[in-house]
């Protein structure tokens, strides 16, 4: 068997050696994620020797319909390890192999034996970095521990590090409790010897605190190997590592965990089932029973569901899309249920949150209650518009509550692209904002209402909105793609307290312009066609007589030429609109 | 006595951290000045319309008002528009006034339509109004419905110091009205001395 693989990855290395001289661009790419894959019996036939073929084959689909660069599996691949279950995982993996998609698997507390050890680069000989590659390139492993089978590999702009905490293939490390310790300089090394502006992320079977599982990458419990963890954390957060990404307890779940000593953090994302099993958050949680004070900020979670992950990397931006289905057990995702799975279910995957960073952006942390105008940002990207954003209003009133009991935090991440690297054709007269983590419920594109406030050069005039893009790479205005009850209008002035969801405008005292909004996404400024009165595309002196001409009558009679959306329309609307004529 | 306008709040939504401009929070001052307080019955004069203490780099861009005085003592002509805010005869502001409104009630306003305001001064005329004194008494001279934006059309908060304006007599009816009180005197005084021969006149 393992032969035969070897002969069919062989064929493939033409591919991958294309692959390899082509990979290094500026394109955006992809790469999947998937959660533990183990099954118990295999009473429907789709799932021998303890894996979950029937449900890795409906993923692998949706791996390549996303047309990812490869895979990575954070361990469990089988549910009882032996030779022929990897070679059962190995395989069901062909279909990427088949597809140009590379499979990077961990081992799991399922696999963590000797024999494990020794076989796994046999079925998967891929980690090596010899063979079935694709574009992966500078395979590493830790030499100086010896029979450690964690390993390191690049792609275009981004380092993927896989921690393998299990026995050693010469036996050694059969506590797993202690395996990451010694494994600390090559991860400190690891990660920062990678180039000035790529992105790190790191893979392990177990997490950083579990919400079902007590033990952990470091060892029983959250707080084992306090000081071990401490430089684990600082090596993570020193060399830019946002995402620390498990499996093991089989829920999707992410938060943000901080290191014993409190001194650093890094965002953990623990993987949704793969498998015939779900497990449930314990209460209390791991956090509160072991941990004084508690270190972990829960952000979203979902519970018995099956679920992957897209990740794309578009130059320093990487947007994360979770997708799942309902495990079969369940009719709505308000009421998932937890159940060992008998048969395979048939999957129907659902976007249920989109997440994400840029190394050009900024973090802000916001608890429930607080406001979320802490949020501001300057693209300082070299040619650019300098433009610069802020939440100019807004709390987070509405958070997620967990299983647990505990209420979630927005994890709110900013990110830029220059003017000139978006659609100048569409009349884009700023940088790009990519605003991640405001939304309020996975599954809903809905945040809470905030006002979004963007700078526009100084030598711009004429009316200036916010636009964003729709699903299908359409600008539209930005208040259009709210959520809640909306009532567009145009204001040229400042944002005003009373100002509901929906307005939008245009302060040429602050050269911003704003928007009353309840969603995320990606943000420009465009001209617009905002206080037309006559409907000719340009605001001139006909405009301003129009507006003129009904001095003191209520908005009622023309709410266009309300500018400052006061309800009566006045001489101030007349001097506002004059302020952004395109005719002189 | 005073009136205080401030419907806006200028700085409450200081929120713009992007700002490089800040609103000061001040009131402007409109001060209704006529030419004299003093007017002779059938005499015209002027009331100037005056926005006085503009905060630093305040400008105004717009102004709406109303000015209220006493139909049976005075009699409106004309009002009058400065350049202040750009000229009206040069599409640099736009004339949106109503003039007489209603007995009583004159309305003045005026739109810039200039990108520039370098040259307005901290106090500034901004209107004229031109009355006859039409009957003798005081009229006072109210504002009201007071709108005045800045350079932006943001309200400005104001304060607005009302005036009043007394109509009296001509002076030429007043002495010939003195000559003939001294006049009808004259003659009382003579044919008293008449009765009591302590004077001839005639002697």
């Amino acid at each position: 068997m393992a032969k035969q693989r070897y002969l069919k990855i062989f064929c493939c290395c033409t591919a991958a050696m294309v692959t390899l001289t082509s990979h290094i661009s500026a394109e955006p790419w992809k790469f999947g994620i998937m959660g533990d894959t183990q099954w118990k019996s295999n009473t429907d036939g789709e799932n021998p020797n303890t894996v979950a073929v029937g449900i890795i084959k409906q993923i692998n689909k949706e791996f390549i319909t996303n047309n990812v660069k490869f895979v990575v599996q954070v361990g469990d691949l089988v549910d009882k390890y032996s030779s022929s279950a990897f070679d059962t995982r190995a395989e069901a993996a062909d279909e990427l192999l088949n597809a140009g998609i590379g499979f990077f698997p961990l081992r799991g507390n399922h696999e963590s034996n000797l024999d494990a050890a020794n076989y796994l680069s046999f079925a998967f000989p891929q980690i090596n970095g010899n063979v079935n590659v694709f574009g992966a390139t500078n395979f590493q492993s830790p030499s100086s521990v010896s029979g450690c089978l964690s390993y390191s590999f690049d792609y275009n702009n981004a380092r993927i590090v896989m921690l393998d905490q299990f026995t050693r293939k010469d036996n050694s490390g059969l506590n797993a409790n202690n395996n990451i310790v010694d494994q600390q300089d090559w991860i400190n090394a690891t990660l920062s010897g990678r180039n000035d502006g790529t992105h790190a992320f790191v893979f392990s079977h177990k997490n950083l605190i579990g919400q079902n599982h007590a033990d952990m990458l470091f060892g029983s419990n959250p707080a084992s190997n306090a000081d071990a963890q401490n430089s684990f954390f600082k090596s993570l957060y020193s060399n830019g590592v946002r995402y620390c990404i498990g499996g093991h307890d089989h829920i999707h779940h992410r938060s943000i965990v901080f290191s014993p000593d409190n001194s650093f953090y890094v965002n953990q994302i623990i993987c949704a089932s793969n498998s015939y099993k779900f497990y449930t958050p314990l209460i209390p949680t791991n956090d509160a029973r072991y941990n004084t004070p508690q270190r972990e900020l829960p952000v979203e979670q979902e519970l018995y569901t099956v679920g992957y992950y897209i990740v794309t990397v578009d130059g320093p931006k990487v947007c994360v899309d979770y997708y799942s289905s309902l495990n079969g057990c369940s009719s709505s995702w308000e009421s998932t249920v937890d159940c060992d799975l008998k048969s395979t279910p048939r999957l129907s995957f659902v976007k249920r949150e989109t997440f994400g960073y840029s190394l050009n952006g900024k973090k802000f942390i916001v608890k429930p209650g607080e406001e979320l105008t802490v949020v501001t940002d300057t693209c300082k990207i070299a040619n650019s518009q300098k433009t610069q954003v802020a939440i100019i209003s807004g709390t987070n009133m509405t958070s997620n509550t967990l299983y647990d009991g505990r209420t979630t935090v927005q994890d709110i991440n900013t990110g830029w692209e220059t003017r000139s690297d978006i659609d100048i054709s569409a009349g884009v007269e700023s940088d790009l904002l990519t605003l991640w983590g405001m939304r309020d419920v996975i599954g809903s594109k809905k945040c809470d209402t905030y006002v979004l406030s963007m700078s526009y050069d100084t030598s711009i005039s004429g009316p200036l909105s916010i636009y964003s893009k729709d699903s299908v790479g359409n600008w539209n205005k930005t208040v259009n793609s709210n959520n809640g009850f909306n009532v567009s209008h145009f204001v040229i002035g400042p944002y005003r307290e009373q100002f509901g969801l929906g307005t939008y405008g245009i302060d040429p005292a602050t050269h911003t312009v704003w928007a009353v909004v309840d969603h995320d996404g990606d943000f420009a400024i465009i001209k617009s066609t905002d206080g037309d009165q006559d409907g000719d595309n340009d605001i001139d002196n006909d405009d301003i007589q129009i507006v003129a001409s009904l001095k003191n009558k209520p908005a009622s009679v023309r709410p266009s030429a309300d500018l400052d959306n006061d309800g009566k329309i006045t001489i101030l609307d007349v001097r506002k609109l004059s302020l952004i004529r395109t005719v002189k | 006595m005073n009136t205080i306008k401030c419907s806006m709040n200028h700085v409450k939504n200081l929120i713009i951290i992007l700002s490089l401009i800040t609103v000061p929070s001040f009131a402007a001052v409109i001060n209704i000045k006529p030419s004299s307080s003093e007017v002779m019955i059938g005499s015209r004069f002027s009331v100037d319309i005056l926005v006085e203490e503009l905060g630093v780099n305040e400008m105004i861009g717009a102004f709406d008002l109303n000015l209220q005085y006493d139909p049976s003592i005075l009699q409106f002509q004309e009002y009058r528009l400065t350049n202040n805010l750009g000229s009206i005869s040069d599409n640099c502001a736009l004339d949106l006034s109503a003039g007489l409104t209603k007995e009583g009630i004159v309305n003045i306003s005026s739109v810039s339509l200039l990108d520039n305001f370098n040259n307005q001064p901290n106090t500034l005329k901004i209107a004229d109004i031109v009355f006859n004194a039409v009957h003798e008494g005081t009229s006072t001279l109210g504002l009201f419905n007071v709108t005045v934006g800045n350079y932006f059309g943001d309200e400005i908060c104001t304060v607005i110091q009302n005036n009043s304006v007394q109509a009296v007599p001509e002076p030429s009816s007043m002495a010939l009205f003195g000559m003939g009180i001294f006049g009808f005197g004259g003659v009382l005084l003579i044919r008293k001395k008449q009765k009591t021969g302590k004077v001839d006149l005639h002697k």
